[in-house]
C-alpha cells in the first residue's frame, strides 16, 4: 500500500509539479519585454490542461501507448505526437522566417520544444521510464532557463525546484529500495535532507544576491556555457553567443578564459571577480540592458583603468585591464533610429501619396488638407476613432501597433493602411482629443499630417484593419472603377504602348484582383530588386527600359511601371512612399523593430468600389501584410464553411451525420457487421489471412458477448468452451495455420479453410458465444 | 486471469500429425498408463514429469511425506528401463560416494575407478536437501554435461541420465537448501498434493486387493527398450517450433527480469529448457508443431524452480508474467 501510494506520488504529484516550476521558469526565461505578468502562468495551466487531457486519452485508449515484451510501448500514433511535439517549435519557429515575422533566437525554441517534451512524458503516469524522462528534460529546462532568464520570480521557482526534486529522489529511492526487498520496507519521505538541500540552496541564492546582485546570473554561471566560442548572436545573453563580446560586450557578467585577450582588456567585471574577490562597482545587468538604449558612449568611455591592488598571494593572472579600444565599442544595434515599431510585421507605415506622373516623377494629389474630425468613445476615451468606417467583405482582424518616434522629424505621420483609431501613448480625456483635432490633419486620402513634428519618444499606438487575402480574392466585384475626373487612370500618352504591352499579358485573366495579384507576382518573379540600377536622365520611356533592358531597377521603378500597367488594365491605383518596417530587423531583446532611413520605400494602392485603398508590394523581397486568423478563427470558418455546404446538399449531409452517429454509438456493431461480410463473402485471401480474419471477429464477438479475450490468452484457452466441431477444426486449421510447419498448413486446401472459416463464423455467431460464456 | 493449468484439447488436424513411429507413441501411451496407475489421479503431474523426461530435463519433486514422491520415482525409474541407482542423502554423504573414486588394486597394481550411482541411466536422489553443499555440488557437472571429472580425470555419464530428485519442503533441521545454481540444473520442480477423495480411495482400495506396498510383477518391468528414450527425446528435440513462438518465449523471458516484483530473472538456460519442455509438451499431444498453450501450460513448474519472488505460489507468478505478454496471433512462417 505504502509502495502504491509513493509511486502514485511521483507519477501523478512530483513529476508534474517539477515539470511544472521548470516550464514555467522556462517560460519566464523566454518571455519578452512588455508581456504582461500573468501570460507567462496563462500558458503553463494550458499546458497542464493539455496535459491531463492527453493523459485521460493515454489511460482509457490504447491509441498512444500498448503493452508489449511486458511494458508500455508507444504506438505510431503516441511517437507522432511526441515528434510533433519536439520539432512544432523549430518548424514554426522556420516558417515564421519564411514568412518574414519575428525571429525568434534558436535557443529560445528549444526551450519551447524542452517544455513540450516535458510535459509530453510526465502524461505518461503509468510508465516509470517516461517519469524518469520528464524529470531530466525539466531539469535541462530549468537550468537553461537560469543561464537565459533576467527574470528574478525564476530563483523561487529554482528553490521549489530544488526541494522537490530531492523529495523525487528519495520517494524514487524508497520505491525501489522497498521494491526490492520482498516484505516491503515502509516508505517515507526524507524529510531532513529535502528540508537540509533547501535551505543550502536558498542560502547560496542569498550570497549570491549579496555579492552579485543578479541572482539567475549566479545560478546560471553553474552550468557549462560556450563563453570563448565566436559565434555570436546579437540576442544571446549571460555568455551563450555572445562571440567577441564575451567579456567585454554588454554581457559583463560572462564566464571567459581568464587569460584571454578579451578578459583581460575587459574593465568590465567578470564572474571570476564576483565569485572569488570583487573589485570595482560590477554594473548591474539591468543597467547594462537599458544601456543599450540609452548613452553607450558614456559607459565604454573609461580606459586604462587599474584595479585596486588586492595583495592576494599565488594570483595567476593579471588585474590590470588596458581597457579596450575604441573601434571595439559595441555599437547599439537599434540606436539612431527614425521609428521604433512593435506589433506583427511586415508593415508598410504610409507618409506620401502620388497620383499623376509626367514621365519622369510622380507628383502628390492637388488635395486640400482636411480636419482629422477624430472622436472618442465612452468604453474607452484613450483611443481617438477615425469617422471613416471601412468595407468589411474582405477584413480580418484589427492588428495593433506602437511606434515610438525617435529621430524622424516630419510633419507627417507614417501610419498603416486601413487605419481605424489611434492613441497618443495613454493619455486620456478630451484635452487630448482636442489637441489632437487641432494638430492632426488628412493631407491626403490615407496620409496623416501635422502642425508640427512629434517630439523624440512620442508614443503613438496605432489600431488598423487587416486585409484578408482569401477574403479579397473571392470579392471581385469590390474592385475600384474609373469615375469622372479620377486621375488614378491616367497614364502619360508616350508610355502607354509600353504599359499596355505588359497589361496584354494578362488579359486573359478575369477583372479582379487575382488579375491585379499575376501582374505584380510577375513582376516579383522575373525582375530583380536593385538599388544601383538606375533609370538614364535621358531615357524617355522608364517601363520600356525597366522591362526590356535593366529587368531590374530600385522599388520606385517596380511601382511606377505596376501603377501604369494596372491603369492601363483600368485599375484605379496610386503610389505610395513611406516605410516598410522589415521583420528581419525585428530586435529580440528590446521587442521592437527600428526603422531606419534605409527602409524608406515604395509600393502601390488599389481603390476599391467603396473608397479604400487596398495596399500591393510589386518589389521582390517585400511582402504584403495579410491577416492570418487564428485557430479559433480558422475553426470558426471551418465550421461555417461546413453548415454551408450542408445546407447545400441535405442528403448528403444527412447520410454523413448517420454513418458518423453509428460510428460514434455503436462502432463495434458495425465493425462485426462488416468484418462478417467481409470473412464470409470476400474471396481474394489467402488461407492465412482468412483464418487472423476470422479469428479478429470471434473476438469482436467475444467482445459484444462482454468478455474480451485478453491478449495474453490464447484462442484455445477461450473459445474452448464453445464446444461444437466448426469452432474444434477452426481452431485446428487457425493454429497449423500460425505455428505449424508451411508443408504441413499447405496441405490443407484453400477451399477447405474457406469452408472451415465460413462455418465458424455461422456456428460461433454471438448468441452462442453468449449462451457459452454464462454456462462456462 | 490466464489458465495455466489446462489440458491441451487439440487433435492434430488433418496432414498435421506427428510423423513419428507408432511403436514409440505406443510405448508413450504405456509409460504414462504405468505412472497414473502408480501415482493415482495425478495425471498433470505426470504430464508434467513426462515432457521433463522427454525434454531431457531434471525433475525436482517437493512436496510432504507420503504423498508419493518416492513411488512416482520409483515407477518412473523402473519403467523406462536401463540402469537405475537410489541415492538416499543423509549429512554424511561425500561427493565420492556420488561420482565415484579410485581404488588402488593391489592385484593389478595399479587405481582402478569405481563409478558411484551417477553412472546409470535413471538417478533417484532421494531427499536431496539432506546432502551438504559439498555433496549437492558433486551433482552439477553430472546434470548439467553429462560427465564427471574424479582425480582430473573426466568419465562420460550415459547419454540418457536422468536426474529425479525429491525433498521436504518443511522439515528444515539438517537439511540444506538447494543453491540457485544446483536448481537452475533443474527443469521443473513439481508438487504432488494430497490426492482427491475419490483417488484416496482407490488407493486404499488397490493396496486391500494388492499385496500391501508390493508391486505386481507387471509393473516391475521396463516399458522402453534399450535406446528407445533416446530416440523419443531426439524426436522432441527436432520437434519444430514457430519464429513468432520463440519470440513469445523471449518476451516472456524479458518480462521475468524487468518486472521488480521478482529477485531475478530466468536465465538463457531455464528458456532453453522451456522450450524444450514446450517441444515435449507438444510431441506428447501427437502434435508436429507447438502452439502457446505448450508454452503456457508448463510455465508454473518451471517458474516454481527457477524464480522467486513477492508472488507466493508458482501459479501467481506464471499468471503474473504470462498475463503480460499478448499471445502472438499473426503468421510469421520461418519455422526453426
Amino acid at each position: 500500500m505504502l509502495l502504491r501510494q509513493a509511486s502514485w506520488t511521483e507519477t501523478h504529484i512530483l513529476t508534474p509539479l517539477l515539470v511544472g516550476c521548470s516550464a514555467l521558469a522556462g517560460r519566464l526565461a523566454i518571455t519578452e519585454p512588455g508581456t504582461p505578468w500573468y501570460w507567462p502562468p496563462v500558458i503553463m495551466a494550458g499546458y497542464f490542461v493539455g496535459t491531463l487531457v492527453f493523459s485521460a486519452c493515454i489511460t482509457h485508449t490504447r491509441w498512444f501507448v500498448r503493452t508489449g515484451n511486458g511494458r508500455e510501448q508507444l504506438t505510431w500514433a503516441g511517437t507522432a505526437v511526441g515528434v510533433l511535439l519536439l520539432a512544432f517549435p523549430f518548424v514554426a519557429g522556420f516558417a515564421r522566417i519564411l514568412s518574414s515575422a519575428h525571429f525568434r533566437p534558436l535557443e529560445q525554441t528549444a526551450l519551447v520544444a524542452l517544455t513540450n517534451i516535458a510535459f509530453f512524458a510526465a502524461a505518461f503516469t503509468n510508465t516509470q521510464r517516461a517519469g524518469s524522462i520528464a524529470v531530466w528534460v525539466s531539469f535541462v529546462l530549468l537550468i537553461s532557463s537560469l543561464m537565459l532568464g533576467e527574470s528574478t520570480a525564476i530563483v523561487p521557482l529554482s528553490a521549489a525546484y530544488g526541494g522537490l526534486s530531492v523529495a523525487w529522489l528519495a520517494t524514487r529511492y524508497m520505491r525501489r529500495v522497498s521494491a526490492a526487498t520482498s516484505r516491503g520496507a515502509p516508505v517515507r519521505v526524507a524529510v531532513v535532507p529535502v528540508v537540509g538541500l533547501t535551505l543550502l540552496l536558498a542560502g547560496i541564492t542569498a550570497t549570491s544576491t549579496r555579492l552579485s546582485k543578479g541572482i539567475p546570473n549566479t545560478w546560471g554561471e553553474w552550468a557549462p556555457s560556450s563563453g570563448g566560442s565566436r559565434w555570436a548572436n546579437p540576442a544571446a545573453l549571460l555568455g551563450i553567443g555572445d562571440g567577441d563580446w564575451v567579456v567585454s560586450g554588454p554581457n559583463a557578467q560572462s564566464t571567459g578564459s581568464v587569460d584571454s585577450e578579451y578578459f583581460l582588456e575587459s574593465d568590465q567585471p567578470s564572474m571570476y571577480d564576483v565569485l572569488t574577490e570583487v573589485y570595482g562597482d560590477p554594473i548591474p545587468p539591468e543597467k547594462m540592458l537599458r544601456a543599450i538604449f540609452v548613452d553607450q558612449e558614456k559607459l565604454l568611455s573609461q580606459r586604462g583603468h587599474k584595479a585596486p591592488h588586492i595583495g592576494t598571494a599565488g594570483r595567476q593572472f593579471s588585474l590590470y585591464r588596458k581597457g579596450r579600444s575604441q573601434q571595439n565599442a559595441p555599437a547599439p544595434e537599434d540606436a539612431n533610429a527614425l521609428l521604433y515599431a512593435e506589433g506583427h510585421t511586415p508593415l508598410h507605415l504610409a507618409m506620401n501619396v502620388y497620383e499623376r506622373f509626367d514621365g519622369v516623377n510622380w507628383h502628390e494629389p492637388n488635395e486640400e488638407q482636411v480636419a482629422c474630425e477624430l472622436e472618442t468613445r465612452e468604453s474607452d476615451t484613450s483611443w481617438m476613432w477615425l469617422p471613416k468606417r471601412h468595407a468589411t467583405e474582405m477584413l480580418g482582424g484589427t492588428r495593433k501597433h506602437q511606434l515610438r518616434f525617435g529621430r524622424l522629424n516630419s510633419e507627417r505621420l507614417p501610419i498603416p493602411n486601413l487605419l481605424e483609431r489611434i492613441r497618443l501613448g495613454s493619455h486620456q480625456g478630451t484635452s487630448v482629443q482636442e489637441w489632437a483635432n487641432d494638430v492632426l490633419r488628412w493631407e491626403h486620402d490615407g496620409i496623416l499630417g501635422a502642425t508640427q513634428c512629434m517630439p523624440n519618444g512620442t508614443f503613438l499606438e496605432v489600431a488598423s484593419r487587416a486585409l484578408d487575402r482569401s477574403a479579397l480574392f473571392q470579392a471581385n466585384d469590390l474592385v475600384g472603377h474609373h469615375v469622372a475626373e479620377d486621375h488614378s487612370v491616367d497614364v502619360p500618352k508616350h508610355l502607354r504602348a509600353s504599359a499596355r504591352a505588359l497589361a496584354d499579358g494578362f488579359e486573359h485573366i478575369p477583372r479582379g484582383w487575382k488579375q491585379i495579384d499575376a501582374l505584380l507576382s510577375h513582376l516579383r518573379k522575373h525582375f530583380v530588386h536593385d538599388r544601383d540600377r538606375l533609370v538614364p536622365s535621358d531615357c524617355e520611356d522608364p517601363i520600356h527600359h525597366f522591362l526590356h533592358q535593366a529587368r531590374g531597377g530600385p522599388a520606385y521603378q517596380f511601382v511606377t511601371t505596376a501603377t501604369l500597367a494596372l491603369r492601363s488594365l483600368g485599375y484605379p491605383t496610386r503610389v505610395v512612399s513611406g516605410f516598410y518596417v522589415d521583420p528581419k530587423d525585428y530586435v529580440a531583446t528590446a521587442g521592437h523593430t527600428p526603422i531606419r532611413a534605409d527602409d524608406a520605400h515604395f509600393w502601390i494602392e488599389v481603390r476599391t468600389i467603396h473608397g479604400d485603398w487596398i495596399t500591393f508590394d510589386p518589389t521582390p523581397g517585400y511582402l504584403n501584410e495579410w491577416y492570418r486568423p487564428t485557430l479559433l478563427e480558422s475553426a470558426r470558418r471551418f465550421i461555417v464553411g461546413l453548415a454551408d455546404r450542408m445546407v447545400a446538399k441535405p442528403l448528403t449531409s444527412l447520410a454523413g451525420i448517420l454513418i458518423s452517429i453509428l460510428l460514434w454509438w455503436r462502432p463495434l456493431w458495425l465493425q462485426e457487421r462488416l468484418l462478417t461480410m467481409w470473412c464470409l463473402w470476400w474471396p481474394l485471401r489467402s488461407s492465412e489471412r482468412r483464418l487472423t480474419d476470422t479469428l479478429r471477429l470471434l473476438d469482436i464477438r467475444s467482445r459484444l458477448c462482454g468478455r474480451q479475450r485478453p491478449p495474453a490468452s490464447t484462442p484455445l484457452a477461450w473459445y474452448r468452451s464453445v464446444h461444437n466441431p466448426a469452432s474444434r477444426d477452426f481452431l485446428q486449421c487457425l493454429y497449423a495455420s500460425l505455428y505449424g510447419e508451411p508443408e504441413t498448413t499447405g496441405a490443407a486446401e484453400q477451399s477447405d479453410v474457406q469452408q472451415t472459416c465460413r462455418a465458424a463464423v455461422r456456428a460461433m455467431d454471438r448468441d452462442s458465444l453468449q449462451r457459452r460464456f454464462e454456462s462456462a | 486471469m490466464t489458465n495455466t493449468n489446462q489440458q491441451i484439447e487439440l487433435d492434430a488436424p488433418p496432414g498435421t500429425s506427428n510423423s513419428a513411429n507408432p511403436r514409440l507413441f505406443e510405448r508413450l501411451s504405456a509409460l504414462r498408463n504405468r505412472l497414473n496407475n502408480a501415482l493415482k489421479g495425478k495425471e498433470p503431474v505426470v504430464e508434467h514429469v513426462l515432457s521433463g523426461l522427454l525434454a531431457r530435463g531434471h525433475i525436482l519433486l517437493e512436496d510432504l511425506p507420503g504423498l508419493g514422491k518416492t513411488t512416482l520415482a520409483r515407477a518412473l525409474a523402473t519403467a523406462i528401463g536401463g540402469r537405475f541407482a537410489r541415492l538416499q542423502c543423509t549429512p554424511d554423504l561425500l561427493p565420492n560416494d556420488i561420482t565415484g573414486f579410485n581404488l588402488f588394486n593391489q592385484k593389478l597394481r595399479e587405481f582402478e575407478f569405481i563409478p558411484g550411482p551417477v553412472f546409470s541411466d535413471v538417478l533417484l536422489a532421494d531427499e536431496i536437501n539432506r546432502a551438504t553443499p559439498r555433496a549437492q555440488s558433486a551433482l552439477l557437472e553430472a546434470m548439467a554435461e553429462r560427465q564427471v571429472t574424479v582425480d582430473n580425470e573426466r568419465h562420460q555419464l550415459s547419454q540418457q541420465f536422468f536426474v529425479i530428485a525429491t525433498q521436504n519442503p518443511i522439515e528444515h533441521h539438517g537439511t540444506y537448501p538447494l543453491p540457485e545454481a544446483q536448481l537452475d540444473r533443474f527443469a521443473l520442480k513439481l508438487s504432488i498434493g494430497y490426492p482427491a477423495p475419490d483417488d484416496e480411495l482407490r488407493i486404499l482400495s488397490s493396496a486391500v486387493d494388492g499385496e500391501g506396498d508390493m508391486c505386481a510383477e507387471e509393473d516391475t518391468q521396463p516399458i522402453l527398450q534399450p535406446g528407445e528414450l533416446r530416440q523419443l527425446q531426439t524426436q522432441v528435440a527436432q520437434l519444430p517450433m514457430a519464429t513468432t513462438l520463440q519470440r513469445y518465449l523471449v518476451d516472456l523471458a524479458t518480462v521475468t527480469r524487468s518486472d521488480t516484483q521478482f529477485e531475478h530473472g530466468l536465465s538463457p538456460r531455464a528458456v532453453l529448457i522451456w522450450q524444450r519442455l514446450s517441444q515435449a509438451r507438444a510431441f506428447m499431444d501427437c502434435r508436429s508443431f507447438v502452439t502457446p498453450d505448450d508454452i503456457q501450460a508448463v510455465a508454473p513448474p518451471l517458474f516454481g524452480l527457477h524464480m522467486t519472488g513477492t508472488h507466493t505460489t508458482p501459479d501467481e507468478m506464471a499468471a503474473n508474467v504470462l498475463d503480460q505478454v499478448a499471445v502472438p496471433v499473426e503468421s510469421a512462417k520461418r519455422i526453426t
